[in-house]
């Protein structure tokens, strides 16, 4: 699976920023009795964020599909390559 | 209006509305026009995530902790974003080694074991157990509420009624032959069962449309949009609190059950069936990681909403919070909607039971009883031909019984907990699994060992702190367990294990058994060795990414190569350069262009494996291109240990050449010196028969004429002396040669004593010549002496050097001509040597004498009978001196007619009247 290097970076940040912005304490400072629109402001929050998530998903997913022309692919090659061949270094 | 026969109608209408579904799905997977080849299908059927516990469960939670439901739905999308690292590698390595179960997974992993397998199946069968009772005791709970209607009471606690009579019992027993009837109809080796993804698929829908219309009516219909709701709600101390999150232990909650659903979504053995087994294309991935969390945030909407509606509905807590979904509905007759509502929760609830008891069932079989049975040798299973048949009476039974343990647990257990606490108990089970999976799959070093020590550490602290008090609480064990520890140690506690306090039960029991199993495994893979197949599998699984297809989004098996591939296989074994221009002139012998061409066809891939069994071997190239070509059977890595050994070989067998080389030359070397050996061996007995005869001879004749003067007293005088005369010549002969022979001994042992010094040479011919004058004299030799200028000294030993001098004359004396004797005897000093040369005019030596007659006793053949004999030792000794004087001696013919002997010895360079005159004196 040709994923470049961009698309899983962005997917481990997008986790990272998640697992943050999800947890206390960021949560609580959304954890507080206001009303946004008539609505609670951590369900607000919530599911805002979660949309959020949701969109970064896809277009990691999307570009993910899109963003592997023929030239790109060759990158990733040779990368795993030279991966590949240091690890067998280390053997 | 809301009959029990409609209900049940109704209910059986659904439910075979589904088994068409599945019937369908699985005519049209024998078709090979498969239904569920899409990726909406797929994520979908992920979708059974949502069970009863999200359609009546959330609910109830979101009545109790607000927002606290939430992290359930929010772990599940945390996973998804990773999905490229963890559940595509997942996919990809199930694809490749045909894995079936995530029982099968872990043992897989760790080396293929078979007690992996087993603890892992156990884990399952227990951990899920929970988890279906709470979707018997939502179904039956519903059904229980439903036929209520229009009055909205709560149902008798079913161990009140007899097993028989009880709806939950029913309900079990109806799922049991509804999965039987899903799942194990036929055996299928992929283990896909596209009738049930079908099923489950349309479920998905009509659980999310059910729970949405119930949403929208509560939240449009009851009251007039969100705004009014909250407001309404807000105004209740009660239900105020619910829009944030506790800060007591609600925070480390919070965190733990978005820990624990990370893990259930890939862990749970029903997710696990979904989302990988089940998966026909990798590419609907791609899809499915955000279509998912999209149907999770959807259906999740209304959860608070529904909640609030409820508990001002019926405040003061007479109705259970979990049937909210069912009696708001009811509560504003609204039949329909209602009946609407328990048909989508019993959606819910049978996707779960049915995917969970075929997934469990197959673990069971697969894992725990056919092991068990073709150990039984005298059952001879492995004699029968066919055992599809008893494989799918195994996986209904156990299917009955995985309803029956949940049925069990419901009755006796769980029928006083709330939905989502019985379902966290499951999670925090299969949350035990994500350990040696997510190590398994990262870690090449997880160890076989260190996986069964995590797991069975996990599982049993699990037991301990959740499913033990369980029972407790339940009457099954006293409740002096939970409350003063087991045998009354307080450390012991259950729920405050070593003393751990502050936290929630199950976070306590998820940090304790984490610890251990993390613990367990991490330490126990570090001390423990890996055999051959857990290192191979190890890296398989860890590396499956790296070593399959290049092709975005393409399926992991693909029939050829990609050129890279080829190129970096080539260039491993025949070097880069070589690949490159190889490769090359293949792509302008076809006109391609290899930069654009990214898969290799068949004829450049046997183009390369020609090239490479020219470097590595026929065998091994094959090995080698089906590595690249076809990919995971055989990982690449495995091949390079297969070829490391190999080569290993190889090389070891150079080594072995060469020693034999090695070998032979020492051999060659020691037959030469053996042939040297007998050689001398055989001149050695030469010489002795050689020295014997020399002796004899004179010895005979000195006997014969020393008999015959005994022997004839009467004989004259002059007659006696000649006789004596000759006695005397012989025995000088004799004298001489032994003195000879022990000359030439002494020399031949390094222990001859010479007199080296800075000798003139002059003197020394002069008194050879005057030594050997009487023998000149009495052949009547005529004999010429020759100084060419002054002559060097020379460093020597004056006796031994005039012996040799001596030799040369008596020798020439001996071969010169018998009538006209002519000897000419040069010395000169040339090129820092002094040479002698002695010239006669006798036969010559023939060329192929000449080396010869210088070895003892061999003297020329062409001897003539009358000629005196020498002892055959002069020219031996005199080789032997001139050697001792780092000088030569040789022999050539002489100019017409004759031989010349010449020797030469190097001078000190030094004029000979260096030499001390007083010494020369005493010298002569």
């Amino acid at each position: 699976m040709n994923r470049s290097r961009a698309t899983s970076e962005v997917s481990i940040v997008t986790f990272l920023f998640a697992v943050l912005v999800l947890n206390p304490p960021v949560l609580s400072l959304f954890s507080i009795d206001v009303f946004f629109f008539g609505i609670p402001l951590l369900y607000l929050y919530l599911f805002a964020v979660w949309s959020v998530m949701i969109m970064l998903i896809a277009w990691i997913a999307i570009g993910g599909e899109r963003g592997t022309p023929k030239t790109e692919p060759m990158d990733g090659d040779r990368k795993r390559a030279r991966g590949r061949r240091r690890s067998e270094h280390a053997r | 209006m809301l009959d029990r026969w409609i209900i049940l109608l109704v209910a059986a209408a659904y439910l075979s509305l589904l088994f068409a579904i599945a019937y369908y799905g699985d005519k049209r997977a024998d078709a090979g026009r498969s239904l569920i080849a899409n990726p909406y299908i797929y994520a979908l059927s992920i979708a059974v995530y949502c069970t009863s516990w999200t359609f009546y469960g959330s609910v109830g939670r979101a009545a109790s902790s607000g927002i606290g439901f939430l992290p359930i739905y929010l772990g599940p999308t945390l996973t998804f974003v990773l999905w490229g690292f963890v559940l595509q590698k997942i996919i990809r390595i199930c694809k490749a080694h045909r894995i079936t179960s995530i029982a099968d997974f872990i043992s897989s992993r760790y080396g293929k074991s078979a007690r992996l397998s087993v603890l892992v199946t156990l884990i399952a069968v227990v951990g899920i157990m929970p988890y279906i009772s709470l979707q018997l005791k939502a179904v039956s709970t519903s059904f229980n509420v439903l036929v209520q209607y229009p009055e909205v009471v709560m149902p008798p606690v079913s161990s009140r009624v007899p097993v028989l009579a009880d709806t939950a019992f029913l309900v079990a027993l109806l799922m049991a032959m509804f999965a039987i009837l899903f799942g194990t109809r036929h055996i299928d080796a992929s283990e896909h069962h596209e009738g049930m993804v079908a099923a489950i698929a349309f479920e998905s829908v009509v659980k999310l449309v059910a729970f949405l219309a119930v949403g929208i009516f509560v939240t449009f219909g009851v009251y007039g949009g969100f705004g009014e709701l909250f407001a309404a709600a807000a105004q209740s101390p009660e239900i105020a609190p619910l829009f944030t999150v506790d800060g007591g232990t609600g925070y480390g909650q919070w965190m733990t059950l978005m820990l624990l659903s990370m893990a259930a979504v890939i862990c749970l053995p029903r997710q696990f069936q979904v989302s990988v087994v089940e998966n026909v294309n990798e590419d609907h991935l791609k899809k499915a990681v955000w279509l998912f969390p999209l149907y999770l945030l959807i259906i999740n909407i209304f959860v608070l909403p529904i909640a609030i509606g409820g508990l001002l509905h019926f405040p003061g807590g007479g109705v259970d919070a979990d049937t909210f979904v069912l009696t708001v509905p009811m509560a504003e007759k609204r039949e329909g909607l209602a009946l609407f509502a328990f048909i989508g929760g019993l959606s819910a609830a049978t996707g779960m039971v049915i995917v969970a008891a075929i997934a469990l069932s197959t673990m069971i079989c697969n894992d725990l009883v056919m092991p068990a049975l073709l150990r039984l040798s005298w059952l001879r299973l492995t004699a029968r031909g066919d055992l599809s048949g008893l494989l799918l009476s195994i996986r209904r039974g156990s299917i009955i019984f995985i309803l029956m343990l949940g049925y069990a647990y419901y009755r006796y257990i769980g029928e006083s907990a709330a939905l989502v606490t019985i379902g966290l108990v499951s999670f925090a089970a299969a949350a035990q699994f994500a350990p040696a999976m997510i190590g398994g799959i990262f870690w090449k070093g997880g160890t076989r060992t260190g996986a069964l020590i995590g797991l069975s550490l996990g599982f049993a602290v699990w037991i301990y702190t959740l499913l033990l008090p369980s029972f407790a609480q339940s009457g099954w064990l006293p409740s002096e367990f939970v409350e003063a520890g087991a045998f009354g140690i307080a450390l012991l506690k259950p729920h405050e294990l070593l003393g751990l306090r502050g936290m929630d039960n199950l976070s306590h029991s998820v940090f304790w058994s984490m610890f251990v199993n993390i613990g367990g495994y991490v330490i126990g893979s570090l001390l423990s060795r890996q055999s051959a197949i857990e290192r191979i599998q190890g890296a398989l699984f860890v590396d499956v990414l790296t070593h399959s297809g290049t092709q975005g989004g393409s399926r992991f098996w693909r029939g050829s190569a990609t050129v890279p591939d080829l190129r970096e296989l080539l260039a491993r074994f025949i070097g880069s350069r070589q690949a490159d221009r190889a490769l090359s002139n293949y792509a302008r012998a076809r006109g391609l262009n290899l930069a654009k061409l990214r898969e290799a066809d068949a004829s450049l891939v046997s183009f390369v494996e020609r090239l490479l069994a020219g470097a590595i071997g026929a065998a091994s190239a094959r090995v080698m291109v089906a590595s690249v070509a076809q990919g995971e059977v055989v990982g690449l890595e495995e091949v390079m240990k297969i070829l490391d050994e190999t080569s290993q070989v190889i090389e070891y067998s150079h080594g072995l050449e060469q020693k034999s080389r090695e070998l032979e030359a020492t051999t060659a070397e020691l037959r030469a010196a053996n042939e040297r050996l007998k050689e001398l061996d055989r001149l050695k007995d030469d010489f002795l028969s050689t020295v014997s005869h020399e002796l004899r001879t004179p010895l005979t004749s000195i006997r014969s004429f020393s008999e015959i003067l005994g022997e004839h007293p009467d004989l004259d005088l002059q007659q006696r002396e000649k006789f004596l005369n000759i006695i005397v010549k012989e025995s000088e002969r004799l004298t001489r040669l032994i003195n000879e022979i022990l000359d030439l001994a002494k020399m031949e042992a390094g222990r001859m004593d010479w007199q080296m010094a800075d000798i003139d040479p002059r003197p020394v011919i002069e008194d050879a010549l005057a030594a050997a004058s009487g023998l000149f004299a009495e052949r009547r030799i005529h004999l010429d002496v020759n100084f060419a200028g002054p002559l060097a000294a020379v460093h020597a030993d004056r006796d031994r050097l005039m012996q040799v001098i001596v030799n040369l004359l008596s020798n020439a004396v001996k071969f010169c001509d018998q009538t006209d004797g002519h000897v000419t005897v040069t010395a000169e000093s040339r090129h820092g040597r002094l040479l002698i040369r002695v010239t006669d005019n006798g036969p010559g030596v023939p060329p192929n004498d000449r080396q010869l007659i210088f070895e003892k006793f061999q003297e020329s053949r062409e001897k003539l009978a009358d000629r005196p004999r020498g002892t055959g030792l002069g020219l031996a000794i005199s080789r032997q001196i001139v050697e001792y004087f780092a000088g030569t001696i040789w022999v050539e013919d002489a100019p017409g007619h004759g031989a010349v002997f010449s020797f030469s010895i190097p001078d000190t360079g030094r004029a000979s009247d260096a030499v001390p005159a007083d010494r020369r004196a005493e010298v002569m």
